[in-house]
């Protein structure tokens, strides 16, 4: 059973990965050529489209530095009490063996 | 000895870390190579970086795609063997064991409750590793796939909401992305330093590399798991604390608050997405977060090498 999981995952993961195997000297070569020009929008609908879009830009950028902030804050503030708990773990086990932590 | 991981979960930790350090490492300078351009000329100049994290990106995915499948696979045949999460984390007695044990853990730290929650294989922190960090990086392959393929994505989005290609698009996945691998690389410097920087476990925790973890330690850390776990007669080697690991422990926390201070200056430029300006601290702190993932990598592959060699 396990080696037919096996095969099973390794297959999934190569179909996965075969767009991108096919097509990484392909995206390097463009060197960025690939993305849609704005000039190539027709006028009537380019002004609204990069409006709507500088919005949603902006109000991505502003959500992600507030999540990052918090996000930041949380991390500091874990890594440390995990460092404790650790510290406090490690110091009962020495004590319970008898020995100086 | 206990027998803590197989073979495919030390594996998956492997192969996952190395191309999501190696992923961090080769990013970070594409999204600072102002502060990090010493990087960037060392590793070839920007598109040899570009080309190098692509590569990593394809492990990623294969190593993604592989593991979850199997996993799932294997929790479908086997069942849970002797891990605590139960129907893949939705189970409400699991959601309160982790949430209540992490607020009486945290309590008992700060030595505001007398004993300290009895945990299983899986204590909250782990928990929150297991499902933070694959979650993370699917929103990575995600984003990453949309910049990779930016006019088929864009194509698709313009068919079902019927609007022109949209060149924003690439940009905003590119600010995500850029932002959660920041995050991330936040995450995994704490992870790192909680897991093998601190006292009794310096200069690294080998149970995810050897598979194997110490009764008495499992006596203190996972309680509950202790009398389903398998038994594996392995001769323990003794840990003592090394002074050195208090010194490296602070240096890293504080390397941690450093990198928790460049959201903060962080400034919002349109498609260009979150910037920083000039600061030495910034600078500081990423160049030294680089040669801790250096590091990382190293640490990684000297472990695994060990491990392997004890559990087998």
């Amino acid at each position: 059973m396990n080696k037919v999981m096996i095969i099973a995952s390794v297959i999934a993961a190569l179909i996965a990965i075969y767009p991108f195997i096919t097509s990484i000297v392909t995206v390097s070569e463009l060197k960025g050529e690939y993305i849609p020009k704005w000039d190539k929008i027709p006028p009537p609908e380019k002004q609204e489209l990069y409006e709507k879009s500088m919005k949603l830009s902006r109000d991505v950028n502003n959500t992600l530095k507030i999540l990052l902030e918090i996000g930041a804050v949380i991390i500091v503030i874990l890594a440390v009490i995990e460092y404790i708990k650790f510290y406090r773990l490690y110091k009962e086990e020495r004590e319970e063996r008898g020995e100086k932590s | 000895m206990l027998k803590r991981f197989s073979g495919h979960q030390r594996a998956a930790h492997f192969i996952g870390s190395i191309s999501g350090l190696m992923l961090m490492i080769t990013g970070l300078p594409l999204m600072f190579p102002k502060q990090l351009k010493w990087l960037l000329d060392a590793l070839g100049g920007s598109e040899v970086t570009m080309f190098l994290h692509r590569v990593f990106a394809i492990i990623l995915i294969f190593s993604f795609a592989y593991f979850a499948l199997y996993f799932v696979l294997e929790r479908a045949v086997r069942g849970r063997g002797d891990s605590n999460i139960k129907n893949f984390g939705f189970s409400w007695s699991f959601i309160r064991e982790i949430f209540g044990g992490a607020a009486r853990d945290i309590l008992w730290t700060f030595k505001l409750v007398k004993e300290r929650p009895r945990f299983g294989k899986y204590d909250w922190v782990m928990v929150a590793d297991i499902y933070g960090m694959p979650a993370l990086a699917f929103v990575q392959i995600i984003t990453g796939t949309i910049m990779w393929f930016p006019r088929d994505f864009m194509w698709i989005v313009s068919v079902i909401f019927g609007v022109p290609e949209n060149p924003a698009l690439f940009f905003i996945a590119r600010t995500i992305h850029a932002g959660v691998s920041f995050f991330l690389v936040m995450a995994i410097i704490a992870h790192t330093t909680i897991l093998h920087f601190t006292p009794g476990r310096f200069p690294v925790d080998m149970s995810i590399f050897s598979g194997l973890m110490s009764k008495i330690r499992a006596k203190y850390e996972h309680q509950n798991w202790i009398d389903i776990a398998e038994e594996v007669k392995v001769e323990k080697t003794e840990k003592r604390a090394n002074p050195a690991c208090y010194v490296l422990g602070a240096i890293i926390i504080g390397e941690i608050v450093l990198l928790a201070y460049i959201p903060f200056i962080m400034y919002e430029e349109w498609f260009a997405g979150l910037r920083i300006g000039d600061s030495y601290l910034a600078s500081i702190a990423l160049g030294f977060a680089e040669l801790l993932l250096i590091y990382y990598i190293v640490l990684s592959v000297v472990s695994i090498i060990r491990g392997v060699a004890k559990s087998v």
